[in-house]
């Protein structure tokens, strides 16, 4: 990627500003940007925004698949980052930004073991589910990582899947669907979020934008979740230690700002979306009759076949599925 | 159950499970130009069981697939960073660079732009190869040290050098220099300084570590640096002063 | 593959001391040079040698796991191989580009060892059908001064012959299927058989002559190269050609006697190296009183 051109008087511009205390955009060096955060119709689907422009949406969806060798009794999670061209003006599809961020969320949601994973295990060894998250860069203004782990949060704290178990008879996968049963959400441990800051000089610059980024020769990022635990810590300058701490002082108390205004956003989302009991279908649960998936695509199977076979099973529901479903048995 | 009462027991009186106190190293070996003569620097740093080897080529011209993109005023810093496949318990099956590796080169370039004093020799390329032997604990900050003596024995002037080593704090006491098996019950934060100025270059965090504690796992993290530091320097000392005493 | 680039009248120069006999270094055509090779550089691994000679440097280790044998050969072990060319040995090795000469060097070596004749395979299968083992042998080269191929045959078989492999006591039937006991001392292991593990002994020829263990100089004088496989009674276990060469038969016919004559000794001496490397992992490795490990010792 070719770096991009600034203007010397730009450059002279932001750094002697920063010196003074003075940015663009007119806020104070240790001032962070609003963020704005709204959800989607379908689950897990969230877009945050870091005022002014940097604008990143997430959306988390799940499969029923096999869990991976090394460790049988949990789900995968995976993460992929997207930049689209719109947002930077040329193809950055193999630089290292989306990767960059990717391995920021991995580390800050993965790692880190932010999402319980051993309650998306179906069956101990061959099924589990496979939640990923799809993160797309829509407007780039700085501040990526920022905005993308607050995406990602919103996303994963307003998932919901259907149940999904074993038939102890049959031995068969049933999944029900979300009309009959309570949705399940997912369990989080702990909720991460990371600041931003840009290094000039002994002066700490609070989630810069883009030009200050390209700017200022230093970035810090500090990731801290609700109970005050540092969980991603990142440097690409020298730093006194001092101005470490400093930088962890105000990222932590920002941070549980933004927590607050988005769990209230969720509490919100949630309960917009409860449906009232009497909005649902008539007549008994037919347990006999449930909507078993493997039987929806392939009415020929061999019943008495044991293993669930993934094979008919494997891209069972995504959140579009799910939001089908509901539509259709709901409304 | 009776094996962790043993641990148990000897953290009460402040020893942690492979015998050291909370504020000592592991055994460090280092050795420089061990690839001599084939590339310009090169060194080992093994410390306990972690076993990292770099090697340094360059300055040399630099190669035409980055030709298109370089400005002929500033010089190409290139870090690769690759772990042996059979560097941790669990075998790695492909030789392939991962994600993981890649965020580590990326990161250690950007250290060892910070120390190679910049553009002194516009229009070339410098390489920096580091290579994960055995993963015990502690492999990021094993190869900065690696990187750091490699560029010295290559010879390429650099400002101070960057060393690192991880920190942590458990059971609110603080330990230096995390072995794997230590890894997974807490934190473990790398801490990487410029030697001479204190200033901190690196920090990695895996787990997750109380902000509170921060400040002083950062004090014994910069601690442990400056032992280190003193290790690294006695190994480019003799090996200069060898190398002096062979010239007379 | 690391190249180096010389002048017409270095080659000259090179090429007409072939021909005399005395290469630049001072060897005659068929003297190797001094190398060096020592166990548990990984203590990872289950076996594993760094092997030197010369300026290459190569490191090998095997990881022992258990597995399903294959379907064709249901009563034998499994060997794979990994070549990984390390940049350190060669800016050229960057990215991807170490690994055309990996898969060469993989493909030789597997070919190699598939064959019953070179190392038993059946000593490895524990329960035919059910469990065998799985001996993962990974290969990183470090540095790489000519003779690459050579030094990683070298390696390979020291690493087998000095790999613990541990020892199934016994079988013990759960739900009707055998399932493989193994001891819980850890002390406890097999070493498997290589006294008939071939060497491979590469002949690059320079000028009108062959040279075994060339420098990267030599080699870059070549066009291109015999990798002859020689098992301990010297017999020929196989012959590869890489390279851009081509050669008359009566050429192949001399450098394959030659390679018999030389690959014997380079087996003999390997063989003495791999029992006095077992003798002396024996001693150090004595279950009581433990020995600190490096972690252990006092700054």
């Amino acid at each position: 990627m070719k770096p991009k051109t600034i203007a010397n008087c730009t450059r002279s511009l932001v750094k002697g500003g920063a010196k003074n205390g003075i940015r663009l955009g007119a806020r104070g060096i240790h001032e962070f940007r609003t963020a704005k955060i709204s959800f989607g119709n379908s689950v897990g689907s969230c877009e945050a925004v870091l005022l002014p422009g940097t604008r990143v949406f997430a959306q988390a969806s799940a499969a029923i698949g096999e869990p991976s060798d090394s460790r049988p009794g949990e789900g995968a999670f995976t993460i992929s980052v997207w930049v689209s061209p719109a947002a930077t003006g040329e193809m950055v599809g193999s630089s290292e930004k989306p990767s960059a961020i990717a391995r920021t969320l991995e580390r800050m949601f993965k790692e880190n073991r932010a999402v319980d994973l051993e309650s998306l295990c179906i069956k101990f060894g061959e099924l589990a589910w496979i939640l990923r998250v799809d993160v797309h860069v829509i407007e780039m203004n700085g501040c990526l990582q920022d905005t993308a782990a607050l995406a990602v949060l919103g996303a994963l704290l307003t998932f919901q899947r259907p149940q999904a178990e074993i038939d102890v008879n049959t031995d068969e996968l049933v999944v029900l669907p979300l009309a009959e049963c309570t949705p399940v959400e997912l369990h989080l441990f702990h909720l991460p979020a990371v600041m931003s800051f840009a290094l000039c000089d002994e002066i700490l610059l609070a989630e810069p934008c883009q030009e200050e980024e390209d700017i200022l020769p230093g970035k810090l990022l500090v990731g801290i979740n609700d109970s005050k635990e540092l969980c991603h810590l990142h440097l690409t300058h020298p730093i006194e230690q001092e101005l470490l701490l400093e930088a962890t002082k105000l990222a932590q108390a920002q941070c549980l700002d933004r927590l607050n205004m988005l769990k209230g956003l969720v509490e919100e989302v949630k309960t917009q979306r409860e449906v009232p009991i009497y909005k649902r279908p008539q007549g008994p649960r037919a347990t006999g009759t449930v909507l078993s998936l493997s039987a929806l695509e392939t009415s020929s199977r061999n019943r008495s076949e044991k293993k669930p076979s993934i094979k008919y099973l494997s891209p069972l529901i995504t959140a579009s599925d799910i939001n089908m479903l509901e539509e259709l048995c709901i409304l | 159950m009776a094996y962790r009462t043993h641990l148990d027991d000897l953290w009460e009186q402040q020893i942690r499970p492979d015998g050291r106190t909370p504020h000592e190293l592991r055994n460090i070996t280092c050795q420089m130009g061990i690839f001599h003569p084939q590339a310009s620097g090169s060194a080992s740093f093994n410390i306990g069981n972690t076993k990292v080897m770099a090697a340094v080529y360059g300055p040399h011209e630099v190669r035409s697939s980055q030709k298109k993109h370089h400005n002929p005023d500033k010089m190409i810093i290139n870090c690769e960073y690759s772990s042996a496949t059979f560097s941790s318990n669990e075998r790695k099956s492909s030789t392939k660079a991962d994600r993981k590796s890649m965020e580590i080169s990326s990161n250690l370039r950007s250290v060892m732009e910070h120390i190679i004093i910049p553009d002194i020799f516009p229009g070339s390329q410098i390489d920096v190869y580091v290579e994960l032997l055995q993963d015990d604990g502690g492999s990021y900050s094993a190869c900065i040290n690696a990187a750091t003596l490699a560029l010295v024995d290559a010879g390429i002037p650099i400002r101070d050098y960057a060393v690192a080593i991880t920190a942590t704090m458990s059971h609110s006491v603080c330990m230096v220099d995390i072995n794997a098996q230590e890894r997974g019950q807490c934190a473990e934060l790398t801490i990487g300084v410029l030697a001479q100025s204190n200033e901190i270059i690196v920090l990695e965090l895996a787990n997750l570590l109380q902000n509170f504690y921060l400040k002083d796992v950062l004090d014994e993290g910069i601690k442990g640096c400056a032992a280190i530091y003193k290790i690294l320097e006695e190994a480019v000392r003799q090996k200069f002063n060898k190398m002096e005493q062979s010239l007379v | 593959m690391a190249e180096v680039l010389l002048s017409e009248e270095e080659k000259y120069y090179l090429v007409l001391g072939v021909a005399q006999d005395i290469r630049v270094d001072g060897r005659s055509r068929l003297d190797y040079r001094s190398g060096d090779v020592e166990v548990n550089t990984v203590t990872n691994s289950h076996g594993s040698v760094r092997i030197r000679l010369a300026e290459t440097d190569v490191i090998v280790a095997a990881k022992v796991d258990l597995g399903v044998p294959k379907t064709e050969t249901p009563n034998q072990g499994i060997i794979k191989f990994l070549v990984d060319c390390s940049p350190t040995a060669s800016p050229d090795f960057e990215g991807r580009g170490g690994d055309q000469l990996a898969e060469t060097i993989c493909r030789i070596l597997s070919s190699t060892y598939a064959k019953s004749s070179s190392i038993n395979l059946k000593s490895l299968c524990i329960v035919p059908k059910e469990f065998c083992y799985i001996v993962d042998v990974d290969i990183l080269v470090l540095q790489c001064g000519g003779n690459l191929l050579d030094v990683i045959a070298m390696g390979v078989k020291a690493c087998l012959g000095t790999c613990e492999i541990p020892r199934a006591s016994g079988t013990r039937y759960d739900l009707g299927k055998p399932v493989p006991v193994f001891s819980k001392d850890e002390f406890q292991f097999d070493y498997l058989d290589v006294s008939k593990a071939p060497v491979i002994v590469t002949l690059p020829r320079v000028g009108r002559y062959f040279v075994v263990d060339a420098t990267l100089e030599e080699e870059s004088c070549s066009k291109g190269k015999l990798a002859i496989g020689v098992a301990p009674d010297g017999s020929i276990t196989s012959v590869d050609k890489l390279g851009k060469a081509c050669y008359q038969v009566r050429s192949i016919a001399a450098s394959v006697q030659m390679a018999a004559k030389v690959g014997v000794d380079v087996n003999k001496v390997l063989s003495d190296r791999i029992n006095k490397l077992k003798l002396s992992k024996l001693h150090s490795a004595k279950p009581w009183p433990p020995k600190p490990e490096e972690g252990m010792d006092v700054e």
